[in-house]
């Protein structure tokens, strides 16, 4: 019988150690894998990396600097559409009376 | 059933297989091996990039036929194929897919410490001020005209 696949996969997973420097880092990634019949996707984006060093372990994130700053920019513009949209109801309404 | 039948589910099935092992490798994306590069040691430095992965792929077939039906069946007069309404069989399929990715960060170790850069796309922020500066014009523009 062939394997059952699962259809939804949203998961943090490690990545192979990497050790230089007396530094052990670990990458991470989060991955989202859907798989539907005929088809699927994966999305596969790094998060962070946890650094061992002298017996301790910190976490650093990874940030994604463009999406953050398309993030920025698209709240920007909802923020100003929502404004102007409302500028414009404003005097409309003030039109009618 | 016909051998012509047997040939279009022959074909159909060896193409859904091929198909299959393709959707089956979607899996190796997933990896975390797909979203970091290999270490590279430049001097007391070692570099590794990180970067985002996206697969998406899709795939559709069938396959169909009809039996010879004869005249009285089907009430119609036909003259040619000697009064038989032409059969056969057939199939199609098709799929399409998208991938890309993008670098996010460059994660550097030295004895320091561990650094992390992120990476600009300077070509998508670009875009983005584009469409929200053009957005702000066409709403501006109507603000104008209301008032």
């Amino acid at each position: 019988m062939a394997e059952r696949r699962q259809v939804l996969r949203y998961a943090l997973v490690d990545g192979e150690p990497i050790s230089a420097g007396g530094v052990r880092v670990t990458p991470q990634a989060r991955v989202l894998e859907v798989h539907w019949r005929g088809g699927g996707l994966v999305w596969n984006r790094p998060v962070a990396v946890a650094v061992e060093r002298d017996g301790h372990t910190t976490r650093m994130p990874i940030v994604d600097a463009t999406r953050l700053v398309q993030l920025v920019l698209g709240v920007c513009a909802g923020v100003c559409a929502f404004m102007g949209t409302a500028r414009m109801a404003r005097s409309v309404r003030r039109g009618h009376e | 059933m016909s051998d012509e039948m047997n040939r279009v589910i022959e074909s159909t099935e060896h193409a859904h297989e091929r198909v299959i092992g393709l959707v089956e490798r979607l899996t190796e994306v997933a990896r975390p091996g797909a979203v970091f590069g290999e270490p590279m040691t430049a001097g007391a430095n070692t570099v590794v990039t990180a970067s985002e992965v996206f697969v998406a792929m899709g795939y559709g077939f069938g396959i169909g036929g009809g039996r010879p039906q004869q005249e009285e069946e089907t009430g119609t007069q036909s003259e040619i194929h000697g009064g038989k309404v032409p059969s056969g069989y057939g199939g199609g399929g098709g799929g399409g897919g998208s991938s890309k990715g993008r670098p996010v960060a460059v994660i550097t170790l030295n004895p320091e410490g561990v650094r992390i850069e992120p990476v600009l796309d300077l070509t998508k922020i670009g875009l983005a001020i584009l469409m929200v500066l053009g957005s702000l014009l066409v709403m501006a523009g109507r603000l104008r005209r209301q008032a």
